[in-house]
């Protein structure tokens, strides 16, 4: 039963950077599972290897060693469009600075990962439009990223990555960049998602919102130092 | 001082932007400096030595007689008025006869311009009176002959076949007037029209009818203060369109160094920042962009002063090819300074005030912070408009260049009606070497027979225009026996002396009846050949042979056709057919008391042992008379130096401009990448496939260049009408052209776009998290 619901594995991930003849273990031997409807997150000190492996995760980057099965697949040997494919319709991300794009309004933003699927225009216009009420930016669709706060703009990067119904969703430190109240706000979001049945992975070293999640993953210099699950934590 | 000493270490410090941009902007300059030049030389200097030479007007409307210019001397509408001839006699220099500039002048002509002598005296009215002939020096032709000898007053020299010259020279005339003190040219051309009428009475032979042609003669005045010569008229109006052409590649040139500038600035937008910040105004840090900007021009215009230093002499070559040798007076004036000096700033100001306004419109608080929070943003839009209308000027360019280049390529192969290649064309100068009539007639036919005998030549003749004469010729009305003339009727046809065998030398084919013989002489029945055209307008589609006519449009029928030629171009390659008759050249003795023979001679290959054979057979026969040589293809292709100047040279600045668009459009595209890293790592990283951000690159490269190219297209349409004339067998909106340009400019903007598409197509999707 567990085994069937598994989304993720991971086994002996390692990751070096090679620059300027100096090695950088930045992953040194993860072992990760996650499974669907999940949401976990990854805490740990900086430079400790979370972007990392939150890039792995979301094929970003590939490992130097180690497997990663992702549904039941190897995603080892896949080439450079396949990847895009699966970018595309199993991760969505979220990022610390929200990066979204500037020429592009806040409708066209969301609909970006569903262009590139090759999904017809009234598809996108449905989904980005359910995405876009899902987060409360319904009525900003015509907006430039430049004209909104940051944590609208975060709110908007979150219904980019929900539009595409993907199997994942990854968060690098989603409020890194948003006052707290924001910050909140956009948690809040996520927690909501999740009880509707989203997976999802998030970067974070703030405390309060680690509390959020099912399961804290510790990060120190690139091992897993300790696992816990709320709840049977204090 | 500081902020030139600061812009200095700016150039030194960045080498490879210094290096484009000098040779971008020094290409520009030098060309349009080059350009400037030429056109001063031939249309704005004033004469050199002329006293108020914007006192000096001219008559137009062709050549004048003797008479003609003593009946407007006593009708004194002028202060002084001067007739002139020139021509190139051999006189003498250091012994020998050499081909020469003479000069006949009336006696007011030195007075007329306020010159004066610098040894001796200047010819005066007394001397028109005078039987001694007189001579004054040019400074270059004393030194040339005379060593600069100052004993060379009261000395006489040679110069033959004067005598010849004077003659014809008292009807083909140029007149010159100066104005009289506070009269203006309109004042006076209104006076001369006035007193027209009178001056042709005057100068009629006694027995001209009153409704003959002769007093339809009209003329008009033209200042004359920039001296006149032919190249005017024929040059002008192509250098003002080249000159147009090469400001808009200086246009090219600095939307390209505004680009450069633009990306320069976006990365220096934190030394800027910093500068601002502490404390420099924004006049301040502007003063020191611009300052920038000058110097870069400066630098580019003496790179460029090299670069027109060889262009101008080039072109001068062009232009010397038509006409002899040119004598401009190239050395640069104030006119060539001021221009210089304005392109100077006015490029600096073009190239360097939008950057230097962009870069210092900064926004403190943003920029002094790490990161946006946004990709892109509308930053790149200023540069994208350059790169449009950097695109849509090239398109005008590549028009233009395709239009000349394709009418010359129609001119080339214009069908002329004989075969030029190894075929020579010689000039004997017998006439001023004083064979005259019966002597010359002598001197000629011995020539060709001795031409005729030489080894490698197959066949010799001589013609008295030769083929594309390029208006030397002479026409008239004729008459046609039985053929009653419409009241009016256009019965002129241009008609040409030569010897047997002309038409088989230069392969001009015989269609019916025979070639002249040497039966075809003095005291022979008369006999002509006609030409196509002429055959066909008298005598439609019946046989000409046989038929008669008067070639002095009167009843005296005694010229017999016995042949008709195919039309060979007659005057310029550029012509409708014309109507045309041959004559015997032994039958014309009268007419040649004054006129040379030219010989036309096919050998095996014009070598220039060929050359130097016919010289030494001239020379034994009479050492005095002097010989230029040509082949017949170099005399045609002659005939087309403004065509070939304005296909070369729009061709290649429509080159140079495509060059610098594609440099243009590199950098855009290439900066652009760059700058989006981050988002197109994003994309990736939302799933964009590689092919699909390859396709998104050259799109976007793509839709500056269609929007440049149809405004070009339009701004294209009204300059090609604007150099209608200027074209030969296409119109103003020949496809060839367009759709040349429209190619050429796609495949610089595929060459332009593919290296930074496929650059942008490796970025790894890990760029979208690099400032994360
Ligand atoms: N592209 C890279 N090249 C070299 N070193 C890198 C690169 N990305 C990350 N690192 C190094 O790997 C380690 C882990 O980085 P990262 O995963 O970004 O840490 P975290 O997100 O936990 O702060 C750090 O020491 C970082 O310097
Ligand atoms: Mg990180």
């Amino acid at each position: 039963m567990t085994k069937d619901n598994s989304l993720i594995k991971l086994e002996s991930i390692k990751k070096v950077f090679y620059t300027d003849e100096v090695e950088t273990h930045a992953l040194s031997g993860i072992h990760l599972d996650i499974r669907k409807g999940e949401y976990v997150s990854i805490a740990g000190p900086s430079g400790c290897g979370k972007s990392t492996l939150l890039s792995i995760l979301g094929l970003l980057d590939s490992p130097t060693e180690g497997s990663y099965t992702l549904n039941g697949q190897p995603v080892a040997n896949l080439d450079h469009s396949q990847r895009a494919r699966i970018r595309n319709r199993e991760v969505g991300f979220i990022f610390q600075s929200f990066n979204l794009i500037g020429d592009l309004t806040v409708f066209e933003n969301v609909e970006l990962p569903l262009t590139y699927r090759g999904m017809n225009s009234a598809d996108r216009k449905q989904r980005v439009t359910e995405a876009l009420e899902r987060v409360g930016m319904a009525h900003r669709m015509k907006h430039y990223p430049s004209q909104l706060s940051g944590g609208q703009q975060q709110r908007v990067a979150v219904a980019r990555a929900l539009g595409g119904k993907p199997a994942i969703l990854l968060a690098d430190e989603p409020t890194g960049n948003l006052d707290s109240k924001n910050g909140e706000a956009v948690m809040e979001l996520l927690r909501e998602l999740h009880r509707e049945g989203a997976t999802i992975c998030m970067v974070t070293h703030d405390p309060r919102f680690a509390r959020h999640a099912e399961r804290n993953v510790h990060l120190f210099d690139g091992r897993i130092v300790e696992e816990s699950v709320e709840g049977d934590e204090r | 001082m500081n902020d030139l000493k600061f812009a200095f270490r700016q150039l030194v410090k960045n080498p490879g932007f210094t290096a484009v941009a000098v040779l971008t902007l020094g290409l520009g300059i030098g060309a349009n400096t080059a350009l400037f030049s030429l056109i001063n030389a031939m249309l704005m200097r004033p004469l050199p030595g002329v006293v108020e030479p914007e006192g000096l007007v001219r008559l137009t409307h062709g050549s004048f007689s003797y008479a003609k210019f003593e009946a407007l001397k006593a009708q004194q509408v002028f202060a002084q008025t001067v007739a002139f001839d020139l021509d190139r006699l051999p006189a003498e220099v250091n012994g020998a006869l050499q081909s020469s500039r003479v000069m006949l002048v009336s006696g007011d002509y030195f007075h007329a311009l306020g010159v004066n002598a610098r040894l001796g005296r200047t010819i005066t009215p007394q001397d028109d009176q005078a039987q001694a002939l007189v001579a004054v020096l040019s400074h270059s032709f004393w030194t040339h002959a005379f060593a600069a000898d100052p004993g060379v007053i009261g000395r006489s020299f040679r110069v033959s076949g004067l005598a010849v010259t004077t003659q014809r020279s008292a009807h083909w005339l140029q007149l010159m007037g100066r104005l009289a003190p506070g009269q203006t040219l309109e004042q006076a051309n209104a006076r001369l029209q006035v007193v027209w009428p009178q001056v042709l009475a005057a100068a009629a032979p006694p027995d001209t009818p009153a409704a003959s042609d002769f007093f339809r003669q009209t003329t008009d005045l033209q200042p004359a203060g920039n001296g006149f010569s032919n190249l005017r008229g024929e040059f002008a109006s192509p250098l003002f369109v080249l000159m147009c052409l090469v400001g808009l590649v200086l246009l090219v040139a600095c939307a390209n160094v505004a680009n450069l500038l633009l990306a320069r600035g976006a990365a220096r937008q934190r030394e800027f920042a910093v500068r601002l910040a502490s404390g420099a105004s924004r006049r301040r840090l502007m003063r020191q962009l611009l300052t920038e900007s000058v110097l870069l021009s400066v630098i580019a215009a003496f790179a460029g002063v090299l670069f027109s230093a060889w262009s101008t002499r080039v072109l001068v070559g062009f232009i010397s090819s038509e006409t002899g040798p040119v004598v401009l007076d190239l050395r640069p004036d104030w006119r060539v300074l001021v221009f210089s000096i304005g392109v100077i700033f006015i490029t600096a100001l073009m190239f360097g005030l939008a950057p230097a306004l962009r870069a210092t419109r900064i926004d403190l608080a943003s920029s002094l912070k790490e990161r946006s929070r946004t990709f892109g943003g509308r930053e790149g839009r200023l540069r994208k408009a350059l790169l449009v209308s950097q695109v849509a000027m090239a398109m005008v360019l590549a028009v233009g260049a395709g239009l000349f280049m394709n009418s010359f390529r129609h001119l080339l192969q214009v069908n002329t009606g004989f075969d030029s290649t190894n075929v020579l064309l010689v000039r004997a100068d017998a006439i001023s070497a004083g064979h005259r009539g019966p002597r010359a007639a002598q001197f000629f036919t011995e020539l060709l027979d001795r031409v005729n005998s030489l080894p490698g030549v197959q066949s010799a003749a001589m013609s008295w225009a030769p083929p594309v004469s390029r208006g030397f010729g002479n026409n008239g009305n004729i008459s046609v026996e039985g053929h009653s003339p419409a009241p009016g009727e256009d019965r002129i046809v241009w008609s040409n002396f030569v010897s047997p065998g002309y038409f088989g030398t230069i392969g001009q084919t015989l269609l019916a009846g025979r070639d002249f013989t040497t039966g075809d002489r003095q005291g022979a029945p008369g006999v002509a050949i006609i030409n196509q055209s002429m055959a066909r307008y008298f005598f439609g589609d019946e046989s000409p042979v046989g038929r008669k006519f008067d070639p002095g449009g009167g009843n005296n029928y005694q010229c017999e056709i016995i042949g008709v030629v195919r039309d060979a171009t007659h005057f310029s390659l550029k012509e409708s057919p014309q109507r045309v008759f041959y004559l015997p050249y032994a039958q014309g003795a009268d007419f040649f008391q004054g006129e040379n023979m030219i010989l036309v001679l096919r050998s095996a290959a014009t070598t220039s042992s060929t050359v130097k054979q016919v010289r030494e057979v001239v020379a034994q026969i009479d050492r005095d008379v002097l010989v230029e040589t040509e082949t017949l293809k170099a005399h045609v292709d002659g005939s087309l130096a403004r065509e070939h100047l304005l296909a070369m040279l729009s061709g290649f600045l429509g080159m140079l401009s495509l060059l610098l668009v594609a440099i243009g459009l590199y950098g855009v595209m290439a900066y652009s990448v760059t700058r989006r890293t981050g988002e197109i790592g994003l994309r990736m990283a939302l799933g964009a496939q590689p092919v699909t951000v390859l396709a998104m690159v050259l799109r976007e490269g793509f839709m500056l260049v269609v929007t440049g190219t149809v405004i070009g297209a339009v701004a294209a349409c009204a300059f090609s009408h604007v150099i209608s004339t200027l074209l030969f067998g296409i119109t103003a909106r020949d496809s060839v052209s367009f759709g040349g340009a429209v190619v050429a400019l796609t495949l610089a903007a595929v060459i332009a776009t593919i290296l930074p598409a496929r650059r942008a197509a490796k970025v790894e999707p890990m760029e979208a998290l690099r400032y994360e």
